[in-house]
């Protein structure tokens, strides 16, 4: 590849996995930034080299901006990849990278910033043309918020302006409870986050998680990838991924990728992208939530029914080249399910479980992949998530990818450890699911009544 | 969750195939501590190792190599003949003057006490001084000046001693 020899992976994991898969296909040499946890990582195995770069704890290895570029420069690096999460959208890095002569395999430092500040990023949308869910800005008292929650529409959310990964967040159905809850929101607010600010947004009770996957090159030219419905959550975190978004008609589709496009050539960006809106099932249409910077954990549901290579095209784009596939020429075939394999105990409420795989036996067959940084012998360090893995079926429609998903789960033999596979099979077998009738709350519930909970508990 | 009987055979079979001479694992309430017959304590200062706030022990691994890889390695430790090494703390470029105009902070020979500085390490320009941590007599330079030394790499072989088994640095 003319502009990328050697990569410096500032990642670990299955994603530290998967770029030196894609760096290899593309004949480009690997090198891994590893903590001392990670030194014997199956990622460690297939680099070229590895660099020691700290103790397991992130903030003193794969946090570490200035060590990170600079191992990446004395190894002789002319790239850097930051794979998802860790350091992956922070504008900082993307700059160091820069100034270093070392090309960020993302995009530009602005464009991350842009869209990482969340009101910036709504107010970008909101110029474009793109509707963002109805909000207030700042509240000051009780009175202000209900005459807001008056235009807004109730149920309306109490959000800490603060927060973030869904903490500080209540939902109000009317003038009384918001008068109620707004000092305890404020004030929680301000014990949480150190900001007692808050403010409003129409809550869509009824929803799905739709994003769009972009990817622009260089000289300009845009395209999306279809879309993934990512419905399925437990605490706001992913748990299955689908590509395309079954829901949405054919008419809001083209909607929905018009936006997305829409707001990516409104930053003028550049590399991979997806921008995540919240459908409102109820009224049938879409609002902008926010935009991520990075390839996503669940990028192969969409690898899987368009046969594109996100990471190869990620590093192609950095590397300047153009878009090795034009918009015409991108078409989705089938469907895919991704499913997340966690070290999690569900009957333990999720808790986690580190420790040693004495067995991975992980399924195979058509259609079907498997992306993780296990094997059997491996130790699950204690120090980063749980995710071991995700499992990728694809099928010529929804019913067959499920099926194909199902096989391939019971397949899975793992031992050593506990896995929330157990708990995705009951998923899949599941009635609503099978019918594609979810919403972002419904796995919630579904936990909440296996566990004999009242539903009112779950927001 | 428990382990079996079986399974418990089975960690004692990865230990014994590897290079490892000790394992201490806890598995939710169970704690297991399992060392080689004959095996020594291969550290010998650093900070002791809070067990309890771990649920595992990440250099367990059965394809590890014979390098400790501990969430926070004693900087020191000795090797075979007695030598003890003093290692990077952090990943940078190794420096061993304080500017290039100057004399090295130490060489092969010199004595050391645990405070003194030994060499410079360089992470995008800023410069951290990295102290000898024992005291004793510089028997090897592992590096060389301007490379880049990973975390936890051998810096320094030393003999330890006292000043006055070595008189006057």
């Amino acid at each position: 590849m003319s502009g990328i020899s050697r990569v410096f992976i500032a990642n670990r994991g299955e994603i530290a996995v998967r770029v030196i898969r894609a760096c290899k296909d593309l004949g480009i040499e690997c090198v891994l930034g590893a903590s001392t946890a990670d030194r014997s990582s199956l990622a460690a195995e297939m680099a070229d080299r590895v660099i020691c770069i700290g103790p397991p704890r992130p903030s003193d290895s794969y946090l570490k901006i200035g060590t990170l570029v600079h191992a990446a420069k004395k190894a002789g690096c002319d790239a850097l990849h930051p794979g998802y999460g860790f350091l992956s959208e922070r504008p900082e890095l993307a700059e160091a990278c820069v100034s270093n002569n070392i090309v960020f395999i993302g995009p530009p430092a602005e464009c991350i910033r842009k869209m990482g500040n969340k009101l910036l990023a709504r107010t970008l949308a909101a110029e474009g043309g793109i509707q963002v869910i109805p909000g207030s800005e700042r509240l000051n008292d009780p009175e202000e918020a209900v005459r807001k929650a008056q235009e807004i529409e109730y149920p309306v959310m109490i959000k800490a302006a603060a927060g973030g990964g869904g903490r500080g967040i209540k939902v109000v159905w009317g003038p009384e409870e918001l008068r109620e809850v707004f000092y305890m929101a404020s004030s929680e607010a301000g014990e949480s986050f150190g900001d007692d600010t808050v403010y409003l947004e129409h809550y869509v009770p009824n929803a799905r998680h739709v994003e769009v996957q972009i990817m622009g090159d260089q000289s300009g030219t845009l395209v999306h990838v279809g879309e993934r419905d990512c419905s399925l959550q437990r605490r706001y975190q992913k748990i299955i991924e689908e590509a395309p978004a079954y829901a949405l008609s054919a008419e809001r589709r083209e909607e929905i990728r018009g936006a997305a496009l829409a707001i990516a050539r409104a930053i003028r960006y550049e590399n991979l992208g997806t921008v995540e809106f919240v459908f409102d099932q109820d009224r049938d249409r879409f609002y902008f939530l926010e935009m991520n910077t990075r390839i996503q954990v669940e990028h192969p549901v969409t690898e899987m029914v368009t046969g594109v290579d996100l990471v190869q095209e990620q590093v192609r784009i950095a590397a300047g080249s153009p878009l090795s596939i034009s918009q015409s020429e991108i078409r989705t075939e089938g469907h895919a399910i991704e499913c997340r394999i966690t070290a999690e105990c569900p009957e333990q409420n999720f808790r986690p479980c580190p420790g040693l795989i004495a067995e991975w036996v992980p399924p195979t067959g058509s259609d079907l992949r498997v992306d993780s940084h296990c094997y059997s012998g491996y130790f699950v360090p204690p120090f980063y998530d749980s995710l071991l893995g995700k499992v990728v079926a694809r099928g010529r429609d929804r019913p067959h990818a499920i099926e194909n998903m199902a096989r391939a789960l019971s397949e899975f033999s793992i031992s050593g450890i506990e896995t929330n596979i157990r708990f995705l099979l009951l998923i899949l077998e599941h009635p609503d699911y099978r019918r594609g009738e979810v919403n972002t709350k419904w796995l919630e519930k579904m936990l909440a009544s296996a566990n004999g909970q009242a539903e009112q508990e779950v927001v | 969750m428990n382990l079996t009987q079986e399974e418990i055979l089975l960690i004692l079979k990865i230990l014994k195939d590897s290079e490892f001479d000790e394992l201490d694992l806890q598995v939710g309430s169970l704690t297991m501590k399992a060392r080689r017959k004959g095996a020594a304590t291969t550290s010998c200062s650093g900070p002791a190792r809070d067990e309890s706030l771990r649920p595992g022990n990440p250099s367990l691994h059965a394809r590890a190599d014979s390098t400790r890889t501990e969430p926070i390695p004693p900087r020191i430790s000795a090797d075979e003949e007695g030598l003890l090494s003093i290692k990077a703390p952090i990943l940078g470029t190794f420096y061993r003057r304080p500017s290039p105009k100057e004399p090295p902070f130490v060489d092969i020979g010199t004595f050391v006490n645990e405070d003194d500085t030994v060499c410079l390490i360089e992470v995008m320009k800023v410069f951290s001084t990295v102290k000898a941590g024992i005291s004793g007599r510089i028997k090897k330079i592992c590096v060389e000046a301007g490379d880049l030394v990973e975390f936890g790499q051998v810096l320094f072989l030393v003999e330890p001693g006292t000043d006055r088994d070595h008189g006057a640095a």
